[in-house]
């Protein structure tokens, strides 16, 4: 049984645009990866075709089927995780395993107030 | 395709065949009226093979049958009878032979066929193959795949719009302008009559003339009318040419002096030469599918610093950090755009416009192809209205917005200005607006949706000293969301300008601007 983790300084997953974000990867696996790696990205979701923006990746070089990384990505000062009727935008930590192939993505928040941006709730809001 | 391929591989094989040397025993010219290709070129040969002799039919693997009299009568010219000629023997079954190898162009056939094999063997693979987990990071592979995808059909609609090119639009005009030089020469006709066309609703005529001339004392016969081919409606119209070469009858043909089986009545270009615009349409759309820029990685305004170049929007700055607006479009590129395509739509459907006419005045309308044609030309009409109403515009006072750099949660400064006769408009207003959209693929069309998530009245006012210009200011919302471009999901922000004209076309443009996050400080 296979499994990967992302565990947050502090878990903390909310952060203010310009911030560090400062973590643990950890794997459980079958067999040592062929490769691994840890990315940082945002992607779009909603009536749009998916657009994806890959900031960062950071590869892990490692011979044993269990083990473990830390990461610190600088995060950039835009674009904010908002969404709306038509597009929203989500920031991941993504750690990715190759042979055996896993995949986990955690949600990250980017805002000026550490929240997610929601359209059309800033008042004199028309949709 | 099993069969086109093995037309294909015993074309090819037979290049290889044994050369021997043949002897034509006859070569004529067969005609059947009731066949699409009438003139067929028969042949036969004798050979020996291996101390045999054999007697030999086949020019090539496919019949030399054609509906050019011209091309059976090159052929007939190059194997006269008694000449001795190099023919082609298959060494596995001497009985058969070609003057000439099969024709590989057979191959491209295949092409067709072989796509919807492709489509069916990756459709079978992804029911049968379970799904990996799915990586974003990794999406970025199936977006090179979409691209793959989009380039190949991109590329398949400009092979066919440069197929279709050359039989439609290059041959017809090449042929034209070779034509002026040849010479005019006295042609008697032989038989004339409009040929019928069977389709599976409705008939089309061709005007058939068959005529012979005298060339340095030999007699060349030719069938060709004009250099455009096909047939199309309209029996009347057809009739009345015919009426003019009855048989017997002597007129002008233009004869090719470097190849007098080369020959033409009509050498000028003819109306069938509109349908070139079908094989310009596929080139166009493929090309412009081909420069579509779907799933590329670039967020376009989606991260910047200050300082970064600006492309969301088409900004001007000045030194001291305000800036001049452009709208969105202009109303003379809009007019022109209008122009462009009230002329090719409406240029397309009036050849077919001008056959349900032409029917209809010879009594011979065709009810059918008339109610099909009159939504096209409703739409027609449209757009050559919405030409009209564009232009019009173009004569519009023409507003001019300077802005102070915007920042979410800031004041925005603006300050507008009008170059021409701001006096004609009676009611003017400026609002700020925020807007989302979302492009996504629906077959080889790209569809935008878009809804405006923020909408705040900057000022507005009747007619009056302030149509010529004036200053305000709006605060941009904290809680909402910059400007931010990638390739198919976008959120941008305008300043949209109206003026109502009495009587005439308004003034109705959007601005985009440059909404940047919040500041540091702010934060």
């Amino acid at each position: 049984m296979n499994s990967l983790k992302i565990d947050f300084e502090g878990g903390n997953t909310q952060f203010l645009p310009g911030e560090i974000v400062r973590g643990r990867a950890s794997w459980m696996l079958d067999k040592a990866p062929k490769s691994a790696q840890i990315s940082l990205l945002w992607h779009t979701s909603g009536r749009g075709t998916e657009d994806v923006e890959v900031l960062k990746t950071e590869s892990i070089q490692s011979s044993s089927p269990i083990g473990e990384m830390p990461f610190t990505f600088q995060l950039p000062d835009s674009p904010y995780s908002f969404t709306g009727q038509l597009v929203a935008l989500e920031w991941n930590i993504e750690l990715v395993t190759e042979s055996p192939d896993e995949v986990l993505t955690e949600i990250i928040v980017i805002g000026p107030k550490r929240a997610v941006v929601r359209l059309g709730d800033s008042g004199d809001g028309v949709s | 395709m099993y069969l086109i391929g093995k037309g294909f591989w015993e074309n090819y094989t037979s290049r290889s065949w044994d050369k021997v040397r043949c002897k034509i025993l006859s070569s004529t010219i067969e005609t059947n009226e009731l066949a699409d290709n009438p003139y067929d070129f028969k042949v036969t040969y004798s050979y020996t093979y291996a101390e045999r002799s054999y007697t030999g039919d086949r020019y090539t693997s496919t019949s030399a049958a054609y509906s050019d009299y011209s091309k059976a009568q090159r052929l007939a010219d190059r194997y006269p009878v008694g000449s001795e000629v190099e023919c082609l023997v298959n060494p596995k079954d001497p009985s058969k032979a070609f003057l000439v190898p099969g024709n590989l162009l057979i191959g491209v056939v295949m092409v067709f066929p072989g796509i919807f094999v492709l489509v069916g063997f990756f459709l079978l693979k992804t029911v049968w193959t379970s799904p990996a987990p799915r990586s974003v990071a990794k999406s970025k592979g199936l977006i090179k795949t979409g691209r793959s995808a989009q380039r190949g059909i991109g590329g398949f609609l400009l092979l066919v719009g440069a197929g279709l090119s050359y039989p439609l639009l290059i041959m017809p005009v090449s042929r034209t302008l070779e034509a002026k030089n040849w010479t005019s020469t006295d042609c008697t006709v032989i038989e004339s009559s409009v040929k019928r066309h069977s389709g599976d609703k409705s008939s089309t005529y061709s005007v058939e003339v068959f005529y012979s001339y005298v060339v340095n004392g030999k007699e060349y016969k030719s069938n060709r009318y004009k250099f455009t081919g096909g047939s199309s409606s309209g029996y009347e119209s057809k009739q009345k040419i015919v009426d003019n070469y009855p048989p017997g009858s002597h007129f002008t043909c233009f004869v090719n002096p470097t190849d007098p089986t080369d020959a033409v009545i009509e050498r000028g270009l003819t109306w069938e030469i509109a349908l070139s615009i079908i094989p310009l349409l596929f080139g166009g759309i493929g090309l412009v599918i081909l420069n579509l820029k779907p799933g590329q990685n670039q967020a376009i305004g989606g991260r910047f610093d200050a300082g970064d170049a600006i492309r969301a929007t088409d900004v001007d700055f000045d030194v001291a950090g305000t800036q001049e607006l452009r709208p969105s479009a202009s109303p003379r590129g809009m007019a022109i755009g209008a122009t462009i395509g009230a002329l090719l739509w409406n240029g397309i459907i009036s050849v077919f416009i001008y056959q349900v006419w032409q029917g209809w005045s010879t009594g011979h309308g065709d009810k059918g192809l008339t109610l099909f044609m009159i939504p096209f030309a409703l739409v027609g009409l449209l757009l050559i209205f919405g030409t009209v109403y564009f232009w019009l515009a173009t004569a519009n006072p023409i507003p001019i917005l300077t802005i102070s750099t915007a920042y979410l949660g800031k004041e925005l400064s603006i300050n507008w200005r009008f170059k021409g006769r701001s006096q004609v408009i009676t009611a003017f207003s400026i609002t700020l607006e925020g807007r989302e959209s979302a492009t996504y693929r629906r077959g080889t069309d790209s569809v935008t949706v878009r809804n405006t998530f923020f909408k705040k009245d900057v000022f507005s006012g009747a007619a009056g000293s302030a149509m010529a210009g004036g200053d305000v200011k709006v605060q941009i919302p904290e809680s909402s969301m910059h400007s931010f471009t990638s390739s198919n999901n976008s959120i941008t922000w305008f300043l949209t300008v109206k003026g109502e004209i009495p009587k005439w076309p308004d003034v109705n443009l959007d601005f985009p601007i440059m909404v940047r996050p919040v500041t540091k400080e702010s934060i």
